[in-house]
């Protein structure tokens, strides 16, 4: 993003800014470098440090991961003596959130990419260098880890050079855990990485990279400020949806939000206008100056689009208000998802989510139970199916029970994603096999060292939703890493399968698959039903059927134990309070027609293993 | 009507399925726990509510019933249970023919003991028979064996406790119908008044259950399960035992009355370190502690105690509603409404109707009870009913 041909003309500040990012591998130890130049800049003291900083949610340091984007704002004295101003911008690392990587990747000049001395470069990796690359960011590899004794540094550096096309020479071997090397880092980012272009004294120019809501002060876009300047009490306009506001404060994170004068050209800060509404703060969006606009908005920034679905339902119908507000919240933090209210004859009243991918939804969901209470059933999650009819219309379709009439139907398609795996040689043949079992097409196979290969693969989407990638872990005793980018549609043969429960089709039950595979999954899927709902005080039937046929049947017999053995005057109470409980699980289960159904049902459909036919 | 129960936690070793409380005995312990004991009653006799609120209702009482549970009570000595029992016509009004029932153990019971509990005062004896199958007893951890069982009963008879009852287990590993229904007929063979037939359900901390859950051991099935219960049933029954509770059987006029007490929600006093109360609407319990129960009645002062649960006249009523219906009598439901002052339709019309439905419950007026098919999957009604 930064205009080299201005940097001559760049004023001292301005020249003494760099703004960065880092990209690694889940594991590769982003985090842990964070943490140490952190402590080295001394922008978090020792007493209030603590492991994975930036990872402020409890999810992020459960799960050892990164979901929401971070800043922090450190000043630092290099070795020549000036006092520099670092922008360090904080990147999940995972599949699902390539949308978040390029955002920040927007908003910065320079990357340290982080690769294991002993893992090497994943795919993961291996996608987000590329898209840095094609950011024009300068790229710092590091080899972290040297300190473990399986570290290989020398290998790892033939690996980026062979690889990624980076020299040799420029690779930093550090240790962040014990902080060897970091200072190098420091220096080299400072060195390296150039300052941020674009003049001050043009029109304004500032990249929303991130929101972040505040019950005091609404919505918070985080911005990287491209041209120009602002400050409180200017009139802004998002150049997108063209609102205006009054900005009440800019600051920077420091890393506390800590509000400043103005935010000029190259810097990183955040902005609050009172935003009350999320969809003022479009993440991509340009703000400009009422006053004096500028004439185009920032380019290259993509909009990612949702590519999985699934239905979330309150279990309790009464917390679908609660739902709403809790998503209206959520979304102010992450513009990525979407959703809209669906009715479901099984579920009742809920929403459509649309997320960037299964993780994605994971942790949604997570999050709406933990932080808002809910209680709350998803539906098996889908792909976008475009669906051409007979009539000539074309129609997306990604909730399965609105499948039309096959009758109506003249072709369907299906997303498709370009699969990049890398693997030691050995496992090819077990990961090629999970590929063909999944309808995939075979497209390359590249050496990347003597034991290391990349295989491409291109595979309908809704096959690798659910559990391809723990199946692809497993396969390669873990060594195996994954990366997929869709690349469009194709026609497919696909067939809409309904789940009945006692004659009664369960539309949150119906699910999308392959005309060859429809027999094997519905019988799978029945049988695993059978396990998953729990019997009842009655006989459940539990069928598959494509259109008016059946294709598989189990039946659930009807209960016949459920009682306490003994019950007398000492544990009365006692034998109360485990009759309580139990009702109290019993309200975690959805009642469809008469029959009580876990709330697990609903992801087990696509959670089941086809018995080969 | 009331009852006194008394508990001794005295065992000679843990069963592999208890989580009761009870710790091993010695002599020594034994006296000390009966002075205690003793000093219970009296504190008890003056202050049944444990000192919280005097009931008005308990001075009406009359005690008809009496019942050592444990804990394994068998290993007092019977001059102590004569003295625990002279204590207690002392203090408290009994009925002239007052059911006084000691739980005993297979190998803790002999002719001389068995003798002596009869004259103390005991007229029914409970034997914790459990199985006829030294592989099953083994398993469940009892100390005893198929001999020891027959060889008890024989004494129970020649002591002339004739009015003796038999618990058993079923839904032990590797039971099959077959097996179950020769323990069922040696069982009937020693001529009981009593049969009490539990299915195993065990706390998930106690060893058998720890075994099963790791799998070194396979429980059985929901469907296993169910069919043994109906071979108790039938089997019973053509042997002309009443099936009185879902759990209980008695010869034609030898139910247990203590325990039907607590089914009809009346009140009891439980006495003895870990025994509960019932009294006006509270449950309390001593604390399950022998030392610090001994200690304190040895000074004067009453036991450690905690309050289980007051409850209110809805939870009353549902509790009542859910005790009564684990008799196979039912429940009256115009004596209920008269004892509660709450129609049973209209408190729990819901819960009522969800079990006519699923055949679980029946109606023909004034009796609301379960059916047979009910009795094994009352806690389907039960949960609806509890608030």
């Amino acid at each position: 993003m930064a205009d080299l041909n201005e940097q001559n003309s760049i004023s001292e500040k301005q020249g003494l800014i760099r703004n960065f990012c880092i990209i690694a591998h889940i594991d590769h130890g982003k985090s842990t470098l964070a943490d140490r130049i952190l402590e080295m800049t001394g922008a978090v003291s020792e007493r209030e440090m603590r492991e994975q900083y930036l990872d402020t949610m409890d999810l992020e340091r459960e799960r050892g991961i990164t979901i929401k984007l971070q800043t922090v704002r450190l000043e630092y004295t290099a070795g020549d003596g000036k006092r520099y101003t670092l922008n360090l911008i904080d990147t999940p690392g995972h599949v699902d959130f390539t949308y978040e990587v390029s955002r920040s990747l927007a908003a910065c000049e320079g990357a340290l990419l982080v690769v294991d001395a002993s893992q090497g470069i994943e795919a993961q990796t291996l996608a987000n260098v590329y898209l840095a690359m094609e950011q024009n960011l300068t790229i710092i590899p590091l080899i972290n880890k040297i300190d473990l004794p399986n570290a290989d540094v020398e290998a790892v550096t033939g690996e980026i050079e062979r690889v990624l096309g980076l020299p040799a020479s420029d690779v930093l071997p550090i240790s962040a855990k014990l902080g060897s090397g970091v200072k190098d880092v420091l220096e080299t980012l400072i060195h390296l990485i150039p300052p941020p272009g674009g003049n001050p004294d043009h029109p304004l120019q500032a990249l929303i990279f991130d929101s972040v809501f505040d019950s005091y002060r609404g919505a918070i876009s985080y911005i990287r400020v491209f041209a120009g300047r602002v400050k409180k009490g200017d009139i802004i306009r998002m150049m997108h949806s063209g609102k205006e506001f009054e900005v009440s404060e800019v600051g920077v994170f420091s890393p506390r939000m800590k509000s400043v004068e103005s935010l000029s050209v190259g810097e990183v800060g955040y902005l609050a206008a009172g935003l009350k509404n999320v969809r003022d703060t479009m993440v991509g969006d340009t703000i400009t100056l009422a006053a004096d606009p500028a004439e185009h908005p920032l380019p290259g920034y993509r909009r990612v689009k949702p590519v999985v679905f699934s239905g979330l339902y309150p279990i309790n119908s009464e917390e679908f208000e609660k739902l709403r507000d809790a998503l209206d919240k959520l979304n102010l933090n992450d513009s990525s998802f979407s959703f809209v209210p669906e009715t479901s004859v099984a579920l009742g009243f809920g929403f459509r989510c649309g997320f960037l991918g299964l993780l994605h939804m994971d942790i949604f969901k997570e999050r709406l139970e933990r932080e808002f209470g809910l209680n709350l059933i998803s539906s098996a999650p889908s792909v976008v199916y475009q669906i051409h009819l007979t009539n000539g219309e074309m129609l997306e379709v990604e909730n399965p029970a609105v499948w039309p009439d096959p009758t109506n139907i003249e072709q369907v398609h299906e997303p498709y994603v370009k699969a990049s795996m890398m693997l030691p040689e050995g496992f090819i043949g077990s990961i090629m096999e999970l590929c063909q079992d999944r309808r995939g097409v075979f497209k390359n196979i590249e050496h990347l060292s003597p034991t290391r290969i990349l295989v491409t693969y291109e595979l309908p989407l809704s096959e690798i939703l659910y559990d391809f990638f723990d199946t692809l872990k497993s396969r390669s005793r873990g060594y195996a890493s994954l990366d997929y980018e869709v690349i469009g549609y194709r026609e497919s043969e696909l067939e809409k399968i309904d789940i009945l429960l006692n004659g009664d089709p369960v539309d949150a039950l119906s699910f999308i698959a392959h005309k060859d595979k429809a027999y094997a999954r519905g019988k799978a899927v029945v049988e695993k039903l059978r396990h998953v709902i729990p019997r009842q005080m009655f006989d459940v039937a539990i069928q598959a059927s494509i259109g008016n046929r059946i294709i598989a049947r189990e039946s659930l017999k009807a209960r016949r134990k459920d009682v306490l053995a003994k019950c007398y005057g000492g544990d009365i109470t006692r034998k109360k309070k485990l009759l309580e409980k139990q009702k109290e699980g019993k309200k975690r289960m959805k009642i469809i027609g008469r029959v009580e159904v876990p709330k697990e049902t609903f992801i087990a459909v696509l959670n089941v293993e086809e018995k080969k036919t | 009507m009331a009852g006194l129960y008394i508990h001794v936690p005295f065992c000679l070793r843990k069963c592999a399925y208890c989580d009761f409380y009870s710790i091993p005995v010695t002599p020594t312990l034994a006296d000390a726990y009966a002075e205690a004991l003793l000093a219970e009653i009296r504190e008890r006799s003056r202050n049944p509510g444990a000192g919280i609120q005097e009931p008005e209702s308990w001075s009406q009482n009359i005690v008809e019933t009496i019942y050592f549970g444990g804990g394994t009570p068998s290993l007092l000595p019977p001059a102590q249970v004569g003295r625990i029992l002279e204590e207690a016509a002392k203090y408290f009004s009994l009925s002239g023919d007052c059911e006084i029932t000691l739980e005993a153990n297979p190998g803790t019971v002999n002719f001389e003991n068995l003798k002596g509990f009869r004259a103390a005062g005991i007229n029914r004896l409970s034997l914790g028979a459990q199985s006829f199958s030294d592989e099953e007893l083994t398993l469940l951890g009892r100390l005893h064996k198929r001999r020891e069982i027959l060889e008890a009963v024989a004494a129970i008879l020649r002591a002339g406790l004739e009015n003796f009852g038999l618990d058993l287990i079923f839904g032990i590993s590797g039971q099959t119908s077959g097996s179950w229904q020769r323990s069922l007929q040696e069982a009937l063979a020693l001529s009981p008044s009593h049969l009490s037939c539990y299915l195993l359900q065990m706390d998930e901390s106690v060893p058998l259950a720890r075994l099963i859950a790791e799998g070194s051991l396979e429980g059985l099935s929901e469907d296993e399960e169910a069919d043994l219960y109906e071979v108790t049933v039938e089997t019973l029954t053509e042997s002309s035992f009443h099936h009185y509770e879902i759990a209980n059987f008695a010869l034609p006029g030898r139910e247990c009355r203590h325990n039907i007490n607590y089914w009809k929600q009346g009140e009891y006093l439980g006495m003895g370190p870990g025994a509960v109360s019932f009294i006006d609407g509270r449950r309390y319990r001593n604390m399950p502690d022998v030392q610090a129960y001994i200690e304190n009645l040895s000074q004067g002062d009453s036991p450690p105690r905690e309050e289980l649960e007051t409850m209110g006249e809805r939870e009353l009523a549902a509790e009542a509603l859910m005790l009564g219906l684990r008799m196979t009598a039912g429940v009256d439901v115009e004596k209920f409404e008269e004892r509660y002052g709450v129609s049973v339709f209209e408190r729990f019309g819901e819960a009522i109707r969800k079990g006519l439905e699923d055949g679980l419950l029946e109606y023909q007026k004034p009796i609301l009870k379960l059916t047979r098919k009910g009795l094994f999957l009352s806690n389907s009604v039960f949960r609806e009913i509890i608030c």
